[in-house]
């Protein structure tokens, strides 16, 4: 062989690898090419219950035609100008980026996937770029030399896939100097795609539910009777002792409001269990709803009006029943809206007191205005005041870990209560790395309406930099459970750990506190909340 | 001199390319964060992919045995699996140490005895590359039980109501 033969060999294998660089202003999505990516539309019937506008069939992400209707663009564009004029922030967020990069590699989705249409300064500029074309005096002189975008199918379909690819989760707007808040700009996106017939199925059909028969799945009252007293005697099997569950019981002291999840899905069913244990110990005078039966709110990845319609219930029933105050559980995005929406959406809600624990007598100031407590700042401060009898050895099977669930964290600030909780229920507590816990958590991938099948590996590529610190928890200390308080990362995280930490568990708050409490009365525990053996006492039998 | 000292001693010069070529095919706005993020919980994809190449290398070259290398390819393999490539794209990296080897040594490759130690070095690229296969599918595989898993978690008092024996 001649050198010369050589060198073409070498000149063959020359390949350039490195893709076409394509124009950011470019919005062609190959939608049968990135199955994975994107979520199943809405189905008809959750729709029509809603009053939502649709085609008139069902469309797929796939088909060329999305079935708009002919006045599209014109719904679009007013939509946008009435937020415009509605939310000062939105004006603010789309004029005062100064594209300084600081969130740009701070969303999980885009340190999963490198797609720079993740960062969250380019997805916001899909619709900035809109904006800028439609009001802005340089967009509309200048238009591409200044980032303007005519509003076209083709950009609709881009919002469609990228804004589908934002949980809301907020960890940009920590780091953006303006605080820009990207979660809001993905909301009101959503909400402009809505009205021309644009959403997922993961979202609608909860939220039809939810307003058909107040909670996720569509669980009638029997059903949710039925469920709780299965609970109560799973409990009773554990602990030795009757549990009575109240359910619609007039003139209780506290509506105490869960995710629907924590009575149907694993593992949030341990949790519940924990919860019932609690307030049976301290002699709690609560009672659960079957109307206010659902404490998560899918109308916050809709639109506003929609979280005001599902949220409504709450207060209707704390008021119909006759509660003081309402006390809520372990679940993220459900906090965000009784935090920051439910007291500017329901108003003054007179009949209600200023929350006040009647077993230590604390008086939760912080939440004066929506007279609606976590229970995680309920069972912190019975800790604190010495209430609680634990045992943390109970839980000395675990090395939990602790995933501060986003909204939670960032959008109530609830950072030191849970961590409080389990240095008292867990011998064995251990953190993750500083910069992937606290107000940087990173999400589970998986909120915000996309916990669904069909999407799994953005989710798992989303779910990357969690699991990654999960792995890192597991390798140098043995954690071998990631506990949250959310309903969606229960359902969720299992999936990030089975992938990115196989081995690792996903529990809650209140199943460690559940585990660790000595309640007057009991059996000696031998299992824990899940059936499990407590250390120690391996021969135990399964209940 | 050996394909082996050449392999050892050129080795960071290799390594450096290869990695460079396995970024390029991530979206080039974002291959310059994998490769200059260092931090392991900001970059996962970029630190994950430097540790690989590093213990892929050295696995090739010192020829260690077969049973260690599904779970030095697993960590990347899992990135890729779902990311956004086809699996001719998502396990492809693999070749692309030929390119890196046959660049940096291009000088060197005028020997024939050095030739022929390549097309055997290449032959372990090859075998590589199957076994990457190997991880990929079953780490495909495990996406779907993850799915299944994943309903069953949902109906978890459902199904447990309904199996229950009545008292």
């Amino acid at each position: 062989m001649s050198s010369e033969e050589n060198l073409k060999q070498e000149d063959l294998l020359k390949v350039d690898y490195k893709p076409a660089a394509k124009d950011w202003q470019d919005p062609t999505i190959d939608f049968e090419a990135k199955r994975g990516n994107w979520c199943y539309s809405g189905v008809l019937d959750s729709l029509d219950y809603l009053d939502m506008p649709h085609p008139e069939k069902k469309w797929a992400p796939t088909d060329e035609d999305w079935l708009l209707p002919e006045n599209w663009k014109e719904i679009i564009l007013d939509g946008l100008r009435l937020r415009l004029d509605r939310f000062r922030t939105l004006r603010l967020f789309m004029d005062t980026c100064v594209r300084c990069g600081a969130c740009a590699d701070k969303c999980h989705f885009f340190i999963g996937s490198g797609d720079a249409k993740n960062m969250p300064v380019l997805r916001a500029e899909l619709l900035r770029s809109v904006y800028r074309k439609e009001y802005t005096l340089a967009g509309k002189l200048m238009g591409k030399m200044v980032g303007a975008r005519e509003l076209t199918i083709p950009v609709l379909k881009e919002w469609f896939y990228y804004f589908y690819q934002c949980t809301e989760c907020r960890r940009c707007s920590v780091f953006c100097p303006y605080g820009i808040d990207t979660a809001e700009i993905t909301m009101l996106v959503r909400e402009l795609l809505a009205e021309v017939g644009l959403s997922i199925d993961w979202i609608v059909t909860p939220v039809a539910n939810s307003f058909r028969t107040g909670n996720h799945l569509g669980i009638q009252p029997h059903g949710f009777v039925d469920s709780m007293e299965f609970a109560a005697d799973d409990l009773k099997d554990i602990i030795g002792m009757d549990v009575e569950v109240p359910i619609n019981k007039k003139g209780a002291e506290i509506l105490f409001i869960i995710p629907s999840a924590d009575y149907f899905a694993e593992p949030h069913y341990y949790t519940l269990l924990g919860y019932m244990a609690l307030f049976k110990e301290i002699g709690l005078d609560y009672t659960f709803s079957t109307f206010a039966s659902e404490g998560g709110n899918f109308g916050l990845f809709h639109s506003h009006e929609m979280i005001k319609r599902l949220n409504a219930k709450t207060y209707e029933e704390a008021k119909r029943l006759g509660v003081r105050y309402i006390l809520g559980g372990e679940c993220g995005h459900m906090w965000r809206v009784y935090h920051q929406y439910m007291s500017t959406m329901q108003g003054e809600q007179s009949n209600l007191e200023v929350p006040k624990s009647p077993i230590t007598g604390t008086v939760f100031e912080n939440a004066k205005t929506t007279k609606m407590i976590h229970i995680a700042e309920f069972t912190a401060d019975l800790i604190k005041h010495g209430k609680l009898k634990l045992d943390p050895s109970r839980n000395d099977h675990w090395t939990p870990t602790y995933h501060d669930s986003c909204n939670p964290a960032r959008a109530m600030g609830l950072l030191e209560e849970p961590r409080y909780i389990l240095q008292h229920c867990c011998n064995n507590f251990v953190e993750m790395p500083d910069n992937t816990i606290r107000e940087k958590t990173f999400c589970c991938g998986s909120g915000a309406g996309l916990g669904t099948d069909e999407n799994l590996e953005m989710r798992l590529r989303g779910g990357l930099p969690r699991g990654n610190a999960v792995k890192y928890a597991q390798d140098k200390y043995n954690a071998n459970i990631l506990l949250c308080m959310c309903a969606i990362d229960k359902a969720t995280l299992p999936a990030v750990c089975d992938f990115w930490a196989p081995g690792v568990q996903v529990g809650g708050v209140h199943e460690m506190v559940g585990n660790a409490l000595i309640m007057t009365g009991e059996e000696e525990r031998k299992v824990d909340l899940r059936g499990q053996p407590l250390s120690g006492k391996e021969g135990a039998k399964d209940v | 001199m050996q394909l082996k000292d050449l392999l050892d001693q050129k080795q960071d010069a290799i390594k450096q390319l290869w990695l460079d070529l396995v970024l390029k095919t991530y979206p080039p706005d974002s291959w310059e964060f994998f490769k200059s993020q260092k931090d392991r919980f900001q970059n996962p994809v970029g630190v994950t992919l430097s540790e690989q190449i590093d213990s892929l290398y050295n696995f090739l070259l010192k020829d260690s045995p077969d049973d260690e290398i599904s779970s030095l390819l697993e960590d990347f393999i899992k990135i890729r699996v779902v990311q956004d490539f086809t699996p001719s794209k998502a396990i492809g990296y693999i070749l692309y140490l030929k390119q890196a080897v046959r660049e940096i040594l291009a000088d060197d490759l005028n020997s024939s005895d050095i030739r022929k130690e390549l097309l055997q070095y290449e032959a372990g690229i090859d075998e590589l590359l199957l076994n990457t296969f190997d991880v990929y599918v079953d780490l495909r595989q495990k996406l779907f039980e993850i799915r299944t898993d994943e309903l069953r978690r949902r109906s978890f008092t459902a199904l447990r109501m309904m199996n229950s024996k009545p008292e």
